[in-house]
């Protein structure tokens, strides 16, 4: 029986963000659409 | 119709479902395995998905797939939107960043800065006069002018930050103004290593915006003492941990760490010990990361600390990018470690980063700069301490190797050579100062694969337990 559980849309939901993680690794807050 | 190259899944197996992801749309959804089955049969079978052969549900389930982004029409469209994606995130306009290093100067001598309390560093390093910070200002204002963002973000970093207050609060101050004046949300971001941090600086700077402070402690007190003395070598863990159980309920306080193969065991010490402090739940962030070392060196041997004859021109170590590398013998150590912690992390309960929505990072940003304090523009954090990398200058001069910079970080690609990789969206192939620095190359993949997909197994589950 085919099941789909949603847990995050890929339609038009932003992206979190995440300006450095690599160097200064950054806090912030990912802005939200 | 096919699967698309950005698909990622994980078995499992206890509720015999599939976790699914599509990296460039960041859809995530729980499947039963034979909707998951739907896409294998995509590529065995595509014959009998025909519509006429299908039931209701399964037609509906693969309208799904196809609505999240699992199922693209062609190999061409998902890479077509897949430069879409870098060409929006490179032009937004939404948000103007500027991080701003107020100083080069630094009060610390950490083990693996190879300034450390070496000469006389902090007589000749760079610090920003006001005069300077005046200049910054009005450009910044030109920038509002031109892009019209709907939002400002400034990070104050160095060097140590806080030995130039003055530019942090001018800086504070003339931005509010501006934004005020323009309807631009101002967000404010300091990254210290948390010694002079005190509810006076937080008090004064909350109404301008200040969002977070980062401070760093690379491992248990005894490592860290050891790790990241003064210059006169005395340690600074507990005046840090006191300073931040001060402002910790005013301010988001995020606690970043860099670890090395000598001090890695010392972090669960350390994440113990926050646990049990008063201000643990107030913590938005913990999260480590590797220390880098500056250039290749002979395979056989543990390349975590900094081998350099070339110190960062003051900019602080800890903007030199990550260590591993897509040809590095111990690339798994340093992939390894970050798991084993982001792991340690969440069982103790504090928010960190999930290790798969790792980018792409401000350097695929046109309108992110980084600010050194003599004026000069770079294209991230970690490219400071190269002038012969500045990207150009707030004063407007126009110098042919600064234009020359500028056009080679404009087409920064370096996942182009990453191949089919499902994880190209968050990642864009890595570090650009990881691979500047230890491939010589900004443009060769810096590959953390191993990482991404432990850290997709974790997400997946996560996923699992709350659906």
């Amino acid at each position: 029986m085919a099941k789909i559980k949603v847990i995050k849309s890929g339609k038009e939901t932003a992206k979190p963000q995440n300006f450095c993680p690599w160097v200064i690794d950054s806090d912030d807050p990912a802005p939200q659409k | 119709m096919q699967q698309s190259q950005f698909n990622l899944r994980v078995p499992l197996p206890e509720s015999q479902e599939v976790f699914l992801m599509n990296t460039l749309t960041d859809a995530q959804l729980i499947v039963s395995e034979d909707v998951a089955g739907l896409l294998d049969r995509l590529v065995d079978a595509p014959e009998s998905l025909a519509p006429e052969l299908l039931d209701t549900d399964t037609r509906e389930a693969l309208v799904t797939l196809t609505e999240h982004g699992f199922i693209v029409p062609s190999r061409d469209a998902d890479r077509e939107a897949l430069n879409k994606f870098f060409t929006d995130y490179r032009e937004d306009t939404e948000q103007l960043r500027v991080t701003v290093l107020t100083t080069l100067q630094c009060n610390f001598a950490c083990d693996y800065c190879f300034q450390g309390d070496h000469g006389d560093h902090n007589k000749h390093a760079d610090k920003m006069s006001l005069d300077e910070s005046a200049r910054l200002a009005a450009w910044i204002e030109g920038r509002l002018d031109e892009l019209h963002p709907k939002r400002l973000t400034i990070t104050f970093f160095g060097g140590e930050p806080l030995l130039n207050i003055p530019v942090i609060y001018d800086q504070a101050e003339r931005a509010k103004k501006a934004c005020d004046a323009r309807g631009v949300t101002l967000a404010l971001g300091i990254i210290t290593n948390g010694l002079l941090l005190t509810e006076e600086l937080v008090d004064r700077l909350l109404p301008y915006g200040l969002g977070y402070v980062k401070v760093t402690l690379d491992g248990d007190r005894e490592t860290h003492n050891e790790m990241r003395p003064l210059r006169g070598g005395q340690g600074t863990f507990d005046r840090i941990i006191e300073n931040v159980r001060k402002v910790a309920g005013k301010v988001r306080i995020a606690v970043g760490g860099n670890f090395d193969a000598k001090s890695v065991e010392s972090f669960p010490a350390l994440l113990d010990f926050l646990k049990d402090q008063d201000f643990a739940g107030k913590l938005s962030k913990v999260a480590f990361k590797p220390v880098v070392r500056e250039r290749q060196i002979a395979k056989n041997i543990i390349p975590l600390t900094v081998v350099t004859d070339k110190p960062l021109n003051g900019t602080c170590m800890t903007a030199a990018g990550s260590g591993g590398s897509s040809i590095c013998d111990t690339c798994s150590f340093v992939d390894e470690q970050m798991s084993h912690l982001r792991e340690e992390t969440k069982k103790r309960g504090f928010p960190t980063v999930d290790g798969v929505h790792m980018g792409p990072c401000e350097i695929h940003k046109k309108h992110a700069y980084t600010i050194g304090p003599n004026g000069a523009t770079y294209a991230c954090p970690g490219f400071t301490g190269e002038p012969t990398l500045s990207t150009g200058h707030i004063d407007g001069r126009s110098e042919s190797w600064r234009m020359s910079a500028a056009e080679r970080f404009e087409h920064l690609a370096a996942w182009h050579n990453c191949g089919d990789c499902a994880f190209i969206p968050v990642c864009a192939g890595g570090c650009s100062v990881a691979s500047h620095t230890e491939l010589g190359d900004m443009n060769t993949p810096t590959c953390h694969k191993p990482s991404f997909e432990s850290a997709l197994v974790s997400l997946a589950h996560a996923a699992a337990s709350v659906s």
